[in-house]
């Protein structure tokens, strides 16, 4: 038995018509699923040029490929296509129920192009492939489209939905996809790209099983490593995380980081355990990446005290296959909804100077409904706030509307206008670059991207590999895809022979240059990354380190292949690669992909715990493109490594079908 | 490979009844048959078949099975990780997490409705620690 279904399901919006495209082992042996495989499909299938919000642009779901096998931390789906954002490669990851219902149905990628005439869903189960009528459901936000979808099923099997919200329909540039009712595939706009198809949801109900070739041996490497995910810090008093992160920030030198602690942490509080630790240690930014910790001191961030987010809390969340159960369903103003991330927490606190937690959840859920990327719409609302503090905006501009910093109410309305893309909200609901471009007047300093992404709330002048792998990676702007702590956390010098340890401890001015060690880092990081996301994992998981997450062995088991670690990590430096060969073909110039001056200390902080740091990133972005086999200036993948990883430029799918 | 029906079958269409994808069509005391691509290999047809027409995907013949005698997923929540592996096998969604207790903010899955269950054993299969056993109800 095989861990994967061997075919992907192809839907043509503007015809109606649907097919199967049957794909070889030796496909997923070089591309393994999720990741590399939508790689290795859009590379080609997306025509050079092809406008995001156009008919050509393909819109894909994607599981991973340990997905549905007796695995842990397994159940990430990714969606894909060209970023309307960005120009890029687009790729947006979610947890819950669809990676495994993909499966279900019997594909490893559910793939649409096209534009259909009227607003339509995807009904899917393993014997059946329908578009129906979705004009009852254009207009409903996410979370009430989805218990429409639930409430009209037919099967015995309830659906798994993945949709969009008005975000979506009104093409935002930052409107993501929602999924059980409260999580997002936030990323690139691909709730944008799903608008711009008129296809309002994806309606899941297989009950196909999924395979393995050993699965007493997935079983036992998984209850092994469960031992390990269960490892709890009992009595953590709420202060601990602010405590540690004061500590960090004020001890002389930088600590290895142990995921062992994170994962702790996550157990209990879930990302919001980071709420005021990464206030005080310097990983928040502040004020629109302006301000620092000075200017939202703990006596102030205590309004966003894990403790007190907990207190919302019912029960734990946990997507399927994961055993950590970092999200949580809040009871909030009578209403069930998801328990806000750090993100979104961050966005609408610290990122705007706001001490309001009810605004936080309030705005959680506005986001969730709408369908909007509460990362892209965090920045962007207080780039309105600073851009109005300057005079960039007016009230005439903002309809009357008083931004301010600290104010959560007046910020609360302006996504309404941004949701809605009802005056001034029509300007902001394509994120800070082109609001910048469309103000102008020096706006642009104040717009904090790479590549036209919104990065995440995690400084590069704390952790510089945060602004590296922003910059460098074919989808701009993420703050998953790579950090210099990933790599301390991911341990895999423990398993592939030649990849560096980091020492215990480090200098803490010597994190701002590039050197060998950060390099191959940074390298050895996006490669396990594209692994991982291959194989479907989520990054929480990979907390546990690689001796105590199984995901090499996993791979083995569930394939009944017999590969090294640096085999396997050889697979993530092919898609890595892959996915810049997209960007290379669709006309993108990596060198435009570089993080704003402000994010990076240009100019440097004057106080608080990032003062006076500049990360010199050209030179680390130059020795990251050398090292990975990319041109050290340019970032386009040389010949050599195109023939070495086997990617010569030519229909990849039909080369190994 | 699916199940299928041999020339046993007296068309009594209990099969047809119990199958969660209505794989299995046919006209009343004629022989029936099951659509390969629907099957999804839970057996309950086998269970429910009063001849023993049906063969299961290695062509062993299943056997006709009293109700109450179906085993049902018991699971062992000092075991399990709330992971919800289980309730999305379940092809006839009877597993569903129940509310925490005792303190522990984690909602385990629980047979919520064994009327429905199937006794397919997927779950317990697909369990990747083990934490789920099938057992028959007392």
């Amino acid at each position: 038995m095989k861990p994967y279904t061997g075919k992907i399901l192809w839907v043509n919006l503007t015809d109606g018509s649907f097919h199967e495209e049957a794909l070889p082992d030796s496909f997923y042996e070089h591309f393994l699923a999720g990741m590399g495989l939508a790689a290795a499909i859009l590379y080609r299938r997306i025509p050079p040029g092809a406008d995001p919000l156009g008919p050509d642009n393909i819109l894909g779901f994607v599981p991973g490929l340990l997905t549905g096998t007796p695995s842990l931390f397994t159940g990430r789906w990714t969606a894909v296509g060209k970023s309307p954002l960005t120009g890029a490669w687009g790729d947006a990851n979610c947890g819950g129920t669809f990676a495994p219902a993909i499966k279900q149905c019997g594909y490893d990628g559910i793939f649409i192009r096209g534009i259909s005439p009227k607003p339509v869903y995807l009904s899917i189960t393993h014997h059946s492939v329908e578009i129906c009528d979705a004009a009852h459901l254009w207009g409903l936000d996410a979370i009430a489209t989805e218990q429409r979808l639930w409430a009209e099923a037919s099967q015995p099997k309830k659906p798994s939905v993945a949709c969009i919200g008005p975000a979506g329909e009104n093409r935002s540039l930052i409107a993501g996809i929602c999924h059980d009712q409260g999580r997002l595939a936030a990323r690139a706009g691909l709730g944008t790209v799903m608008g711009s198809k008129n296809l309002k949801a994806v309606a899941l109900a297989g009950t196909r099983r999924t395979g393995c070739a050993r699965p007493d041996e997935m079983k036992a490497l998984s209850s092994q490593c469960n031992r390990y995910a269960q490892l709890d810090i009992p009595a953590m008093p709420a202060s601990f995380p602010r405590l540690l992160g004061a500590a960090m920030r004020k001890l002389p030198f930088a600590i290895r980081m142990d995921g062992m602690l994170i994962m702790a942490l996550f157990r209990k509080w879930g990302t919001a355990s980071l709420n005021q630790g990464s206030v005080e240690w310097g990983d928040s930014p502040i004020k629109n990446w302006a301000g620092s910790d000075r200017d939202f001191p703990a006596r102030q961030s205590d309004a966003i005290n894990p403790d007190r987010v907990l207190a919302y809390e019912q029960r734990k969340y946990h997507c399927y296959a994961c055993p950590l159960g970092c999200g949580g369903i809040c009871s909030f103003e009578g209403m069930e909804t998801h328990k806000p991330e750090y993100e979104t927490t961050l966005a609408f606190s610290g990122m705007i100077l706001s001490t309001d937690l009810k605004a936080v959840f309030a705005i959680n859920e506005k986001l969730n409904r709408a369908g909007m990327d509460s990362i892209s719409a965090g920045n962007t609302v207080a780039f309105a706030i600073e851009a109005y503090e300057k005079g960039l905006l007016t009230p005439e501009m903002t309809g009357g509307l008083e931004l301010k910093w600290g104010d959560a109410q007046a910020v609360d309305a302006l996504l309404d206008r941004m949701i809605a893309r009802d005056g001034i909200g029509d300007l902001l609901a394509d994120g800070v670059k082109r609001a910048a471009q469309r103000l102008g007047n020096g706006a642009e300093n104040l717009a904090v991207h790479a590549g036209g992404q919104e990065i995440a709330f995690h400084d590069p002048r704390q952790d510089p590999g945060f602004g590296l792998h922003s910059s460098v990676e074919p989808s701009p702007g993420k703050h998953t895809t790579g950090a210099f702590v990933y790599y301390d956390t991911f341990k895999l010098w423990r398993k592939i022979p030649g990849l560096p340890k980091p020492p215990l401890i480090s200098s803490k001015d010597g994190r701002y240059h590039s050197d060998p060690l950060k390099t191959a880092k940074a390298v050895a990081t996006s490669n396990f990354t594209q692994l991982y996301n291959a194989a479907g994992l989520c990054l929480f998981g990979t907390y546990l380190g690689v001796e105590r997450l199984p995901l090499f062995e996993w791979l083995n088991a569930a394939t009944g292949w017999n590969r090294t670690p640096a085999e396997y990590l050889e697979i993530g430096r092919r898609i890595q690669t892959l996915r810049q060969m997209f960007n290379i073909r669709q006309g993108v110039d990596p060198r435009k992909m570089r993080l704003s001056p402000r994010a990076i200390g240009l100019p440097p902080l004057q106080r608080g715990a990032n003062r006076g740091r500049s990360v010199e990133l050209d030179g680390m972005i130059h020795d990251y493109w050398d090292a990975i086999g990319w041109h050290p200036e340019t970032g386009i993948p040389t010949p050599e490594t195109i023939a070495a990883l086997d990617l010569h430029d030519e229909d990849i799918v039909s080369r190994y079908g | 490979m699916a199940y299928q029906i041999t020339e046993l079958c007296t068309g009594c269409t209990a099969c047809t009844k119990i199958c969660p994808t209505s794989a299995i069509t046919g006209t009343r005391n004629q022989r029936h048959i099951i659509a390969q691509a629907r099957c999804i290999d839970c057996g309950v047809c086998g269970k429910v078949c009063p001849p023993g027409a049906i063969r299961d995907a290695r062509g062993n013949a299943a056997s006709l099975l009293k109700k109450s005698l179906w085993p049902k997923p018991v699971v062992n929540i000092t075991v399990c990780t709330a992971c919800g592996i289980c309730v999305q096998s379940c092809p006839v969604t009877c597993l569903a997490l129940s509310e925490p207790a005792n303190g522990d903010p984690n909602a385990y899955p629980a047979l919520h409705e064994p009327k429905r269950c199937l006794a397919c054993a997927f779950c317990a299969d697909d369990c990747p620690v083990g934490a789920i056993i099938m057992q028959v109800p007392n």
